[in-house]
């Protein structure tokens, strides 16, 4: 009696199983025609939109030396790579963004979490966190670049700045929404602190941490870029900057296709990097696919 | 009676809850009376139960003698010894679930081994043992979130027993489970209860299955809560299974006196 009902338990969950595979597979099949239709109409949008722009200014219907031409803005472009210069400059935002977004938010998500060590540290600095995030970074700029040059080390200072608070505030915020029971748990198996913190504070705060990060990775650019924009010898927003002062529209519009890329490839860094730490979670796939559309 | 003038024959009860009592604030800022003191001696080696209205406290006293809450007066004892602040002395299984979402079914089940610091195999070799044994191996690898809440509860059930404690809390363990697995695993339990010597303590709102399987049942009153009675049962141990207590001529009149002692107040279980 009791074999049998366990081998129908056996049973019930093999073909639990065996329904989820099959279950994926019309799924998945929907997905990539929603995908392929949805790159099919990214294309045929782009397409129409350069071919407007460009007939528009054969046609001297706008201006194209206030506007730029799509066959003037490839013509630049091959130039620019071919010269090395776009890459360089390029090389150097990516460069002092990625330094900077890895230190600050590594560094920021850490002392978050630790601050669940101490509720009364956290208390205390608790006013001076949320003043500091209301502070639009960017204006911290001047002084840092008084403080660390020109060069890219004020640029990755800026960066590491304006992503440490947002790490910070997000990881402290978020070990304050854990499910007590889940310590209570732990307690139950005579856990100490450390061993909460290690297993239940530091992953259940992993989601909170990865969506500061896809807000981190667009600030850490922002921040980037405006340094360049207020002094530097290098970089997309250096040569942005001094482009357009010459009236170069052209080359102007290569940098900001050229940031638009940046940005993508980097987005889609930290996606990645979210979906491997997080298989858990359903939902920030779910988000990812409504936001990929 | 002191215990040094018998040191080998009286054995100290499992559990002692004396006198307990617990209040808590609610939004209004008003004190409610759950406990209003709470006595039970829990024999070493028995496996008891506790019935009693939805609310009333039980998993409250539960939280107490597993080190968790502090009650507001009165004092558990585990082994003879004062509990104070320390946690770990008995297995504990809640009320919910809380399988842990990031964790798979395997390193679910492992946690506590890991809290207890045995090595990465040993606590899988062992976790999969646990896991075959219930059914559930093929779900090693699964997260937590694809599982039904019947598996779930047996994975939380084997996530307990794989640390192998000598004292076993059980908040209705069987209440997401389907009435046939629910027998079996009564039966499973009482006889890795009986066969290791193990001290039980089960909540349920299911008075049939506290007859059928305990030795003894507490009956808590409403808030402010009490021990109403406690009925000696028994009649697993004498059948030697859950199910064939079942069939006793006993089981009915048990009951009927325990079902008119909580009469109208036993609501469904929260
Ligand atoms: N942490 C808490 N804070 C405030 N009230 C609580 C807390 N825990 C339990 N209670 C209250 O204590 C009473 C008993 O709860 P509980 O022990 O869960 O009952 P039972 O397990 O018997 O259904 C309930 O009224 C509940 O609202
Ligand atoms: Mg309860």
């Amino acid at each position: 009696m009791e074999n049998a009902s366990q081998g129908m338990k056996l049973q019930e969950s093999k073909t639990v199983s065996a329904s989820q595979k099959r279950w994926l597979k019309p799924q998945q099949a929907a997905a990539m025609r929603q995908w392929a239709s949805a790159m099919a109409w990214r294309f045929i949008i782009i397409a129409v939109i350069i071919a407007v722009w460009e007939t528009a200014v054969r046609m001297e219907l706008v201006n194209a030396f206030l506007l730029g031409s799509p066959s003037a803005i490839v013509q630049t472009a091959f130039s620019m790579l071919q010269s090395g210069q776009l890459v360089s400059d390029a090389f150097a935002t990516v460069n002092a963004t990625v330094i900077g977004f890895v230190a600050g938010s590594l560094l920021g998500s850490l002392v978050g979490l630790l601050l669940w060590f101490s509720s009364k540290l956290s208390r205390i600095i608790d006013p001076f966190v949320v003043a500091l995030n209301g502070v639009p970074k960017i204006a911290l700029a001047p002084m840092i670049i008084i403080w660390f040059g020109s060069g890219i080390f004020s640029k990755i200072a800026l960066a590491s700045v304006a992503t440490f608070i947002v790490a910070l505030l997000s990881a402290y915020q978020a070990t304050h929404q854990i499910d007590q029971s889940q310590i209570h748990l732990m307690k139950s198996f005579g856990a100490n602190r450390g061993q909460i913190f290690t297993k239940i504070i530091v992953p259940s705060s992993l989601p909170w941490i990865i969506s500061a990060f896809r807000i981190n990775i667009g600030l850490a650019l922002v921040s980037v870029v405006g340094g360049e924009f207020i002094s530097s010898n290098k970089g997309l927003g250096h040569m942005i900057f001094v482009e357009g002062n010459l009236f170069n529209l052209p080359a102007v519009w290569v940098g900001v296709f050229t940031l638009m890329l940046v940005a993508t490839c980097l987005y889609t860094c930290v996606s990645i990097i979210e979906k491997k730490l997080l298989p858990w979670n359903d939902s920030t796939q779910a988000s990812n696919k409504s936001a990929g559309v | 009676m002191s215990s040094a003038a018998y040191p080998v024959t009286i054995e100290k009860p499992a559990i002692q809850v004396q006198d307990i009592t617990k209040s808590f604030m609610n939004a209004e800022g008003d004190e409610i009376h759950v406990l209003a003191g709470i006595t039970m001696d829990i024999p070493q080696k028995e496996f008891v139960s506790i019935v009693g209205p939805s609310g009333c406290g039980k998993s409250t006293i539960f939280n107490i003698v597993a080190g968790l809450l502090e009650p507001t007066t009165g004092k558990v004892l585990v082994g003879g010894d004062e509990i104070g602040r320390k946690t770990g002395h008995v297995g504990y299984m809640m009320q919910r679930d809380l399988l842990l979402p990031w964790r798979t079914i395997l390193d679910n089940v492992t946690i506590g081994l890991e809290v207890k610091g045995l090595p990465r195999n040993e606590r899988r070799d062992l976790a999969m043992t646990y896991l075959e044994r219930y059914g559930l191996d093929s779900f090693a690898k699964a997260y937590p979130s694809t599982l039904s809440g019947g598996m779930r509860q047996r994975v939380a059930l084997i996530r307990t027993l794989v640390t192998q404690p000598d004292i076993i809390l059980l908040d209705e363990p069987f209440s997401a489970l389907d009435y046939q697995t629910r027998l079996v695993l009564e039966d499973e339990i009482l006889s890795i209860l009986k066969n290791e010597g193990k001290t039980g303590v089960l909540i349920t709102h299911d008075i049939e299955e506290a007859i059928s399987v305990s030795d003894r049942v507490f009956v808590m009153s409403k808030r402010p809560t009490y021990v109403k009675k406690t009925y000696q049962v028994g009649l697993a141990a004498e059948h030697g299974s859950a199910m064939k207590a079942r069939t006793d001529a006993r089981f009915k009149q048990f009951f009927e006196t325990i079902w008119s002692e909580l009469d109208i107040q036993m609501g469904r279980s929260s």
